[in-house]
């Protein structure tokens, strides 16, 4: 459905975007995470028509963003960065200009309108001012405006950001319900919620794709870090030796903790079945004393510092 | 046509709902009544002086036309000159600077049309303006028994020529305003370059050389002057149309250049 080829984007000197390629399939929605400046917010505007590529080609359905402008953009529904609004409009009145310009049909507007305000939960300040909105409703209303004209594609730059707990969860649930009917790019910092959302994940680091798979498989490309941290009272030698004993840990590193006497264990696993009561029983048995046992997850969060650390490895 | 009018009723909505509209309307019918009442008593000066001397049976040698619509036109014209920039200001510099503009460029829209719909809407403004300037006229003639004669043909087209210089300032101004995301440095601007057009042939008024006359074509004046007197010509309306269309169709490519500049 999108398909972006060898994209680059040059402000001056600056390169923004540097030979990034990748592709959307229909129904798939795809997260784009990276550090901030990236280059998410300009590999987004391209796509939407908003910025015209250094080199490169985008492809929106069979319409190239660049000869079939208009044709592109009306399949994409847009929620830049920024959240722009028309402050003295009223928020309903700013759905139906929305839903005009995007195309809908005059007997359709009422409806269209009324489906977004209802899945935006905007309903209740439908009659208000834009200007007098808080953050978290306008966001919502910038989410709306991009979705009234019903789109096959939506980009969203962002799209949870300035909303509180409750909201962010009832939007991501409303992004994912698009999964398989709509075709969606959405960028986030906050991992995550690109985990929980999307499909699939492109990391971008210094306007380049430095990676991109589902989760799972970015999980197996990363590092092995630490499985479980331990904070152990005791001698050092003695327990760093017992843990090695076990036939489920590969390595066990410890470290000095600011408490006199306790030490940090950093444990990585192997393959074999793991009992982590085994690990409790042991300490009790040998009267050490266990301050905490924490497990930690392999989580997006350190997939994807483990890439950009190896990337900017890789190009020291 | 439908996303013009769509961005036109946006446009107005706009333009009123931030009281600019209204208070713009309100300073004009303000400053040109107030000219209105002074030309009155000139003129009541002059037909006073002109009973008292005694000539009771000759021609009255003054025309309503002349001494009074003629002038007040010409102040409405400078009164446009200040009020215009700020009706125009917000019009791209605005949209730039919230980031709207990125909203109506990934739109299925043409620049054309956000452009046309725009200078519509403020077109629209002048529409007050004009019809408050023939009741002013009509309530004068109606209020005075003087018999004066207005000569209704040569004030509508002095006030077709107001809308005409209203639409030429309005074109320039959206074009200067599609260049910059400030509004303040639009306004100033767009009033900098339309009084340097407007008296750009003063200067030349004793001159005799190809310049000056060249420079005497140019001015926005020049041409106004000839429909505040009532006089219809060709080549006066051909400059204000191709004025209007040249500055729209630089709008236009002006919103081309801005897409592949990237905005900031």
């Amino acid at each position: 459905m999108i398909k972006v080829q060898n994209l680059t984007k040059q402000y001056g000197k600056f390169t923004a975007l540097k030979d990034v390629s990748f592709e959307v399939k229909k129904g798939e929605i795809l997260g784009f995470l990276g550090p901030n400046g990236a280059g998410k917010t300009t590999a987004m505007r391209i796509i939407t028509g908003f910025l015209p590529p250094t080199s490169g080609t985008v492809t929106i359905g069979d319409y190239d963003i660049m000869d079939n402008s208009i044709e592109c953009r009306r399949m994409i529904g847009y929620l830049p960065e920024t959240v722009p609004l028309y402050d003295d409009l009223i928020v309903r009145e700013s759905l139906k200009f929305y839903a005009r310009i995007k195309g809908v049909l005059s007997k359709d507007i009422n409806n269209a309108v009324e489906r977004t305000l209802h899945d935006c939960r905007i309903e209740d300040v439908q009659n208000k001012l834009i200007r007098t909105l808080s953050k978290g409703y306008r966001q919502r209303v910038g989410l709306a405006q991009a979705l009234i004209s019903n789109p096959e594609i939506l980009i969203l730059d962002e799209p949870t950001i300035g909303l509180d707990p409750k909201q962010i969860i009832e939007i991501r649930e409303l992004i994912r319900g698009f999964s398989g009917k709509r075709t969606v790019i959405l960028s986030s910092h906050i991992l995550p919620e690109v985990s929980v959302i999307c499909n699939r994940i492109a990391i971008i680091h210094k306007g380049q794709l430095i990676a991109q798979d589902s989760e799972e498989n970015l999980t197996r490309l990363a590092q092995k870090g630490p499985n479980l941290l331990m904070k152990i009272k005791g001698p050092n030698k003695n327990i760093t030796s017992a843990l090695m004993e076990k036939n489920f840990i590969k390595t066990v590193t410890s470290d000095k903790s600011n408490i006199p006497s306790v030490y940090d264990y950093s444990i990585v696993f192997n393959d074999s079945p793991k009992n982590r009561q085994e690990l409790s029983k042991l300490v009790f048995d040998n009267s050490w004393d266990l301050l905490s046992m924490e497990p930690v997850s392999s989580g997006l969060e350190r997939i994807f510092i483990d890439l950009v650390n190896r990337y900017e490895e890789a190009r020291a | 046509m439908k996303n013009i009018l769509s961005i036109y009723k946006k446009e107005l909505r706009l333009i009123f709902s931030t009281w600019i509209g209204y208070i713009i309307i309100a300073v004009f019918i303000a400053l040109t009544g107030y000219f209105f009442q002074d030309m009155v008593d000139q003129f009541a000066r002059l037909t006073a002086q002109f009973l008292s001397s005694g000539q009771r049976g000759g021609v009255f040698p003054y025309n309503i036309n002349d001494i009074l619509f003629r002038y007040w036109l010409g102040n409405s014209s400078v009164i446009l000159l200040f009020v215009i920039p700020l009706l125009t200001m917000r019009s791209f510099s605005e949209e730039k600077k919230s980031g709207t503009i990125e909203m109506m460029m990934t739109s299925p829209l043409r620049h054309y049309q956000l452009v046309l719909g725009k200078y519509l809407a403020i077109l629209t403004v002048l529409v007050p303006l004009i019809i408050y300037s023939i009741l002013l006229v009509i309530y004068f003639t109606a209020l005075n028994d003087v018999p004066v004669t207005v000569q209704w043909g040569l004030f509508l087209v002095g006030l077709l020529g107001l809308v005409l210089l209203g639409g030429a300032f309005i074109a320039l101004g959206i074009f200067i305003s599609s260049m910059t995301e400030n509004q303040i440095i639009s306004a100033l601007t767009t009033f900098g370059a339309l009084l340097i057009i407007w008296v750009i042939g003063w200067s030349s008024v004793y001159s005799s050389t190809g310049f000056g006359e060249i420079l005497r074509r140019i001015s926005l004046n020049n041409h106004y002057e000839n429909f505040a007197k009532g006089v219809i010509s060709l080549s006066d309306s051909i400059y204000f149309i191709l004025f209007i269309t040249f500055f729209l169709i630089l709008t236009v490519s002006s919103l081309g250049t801005t897409r592949w500049r990237g905005i900031k």
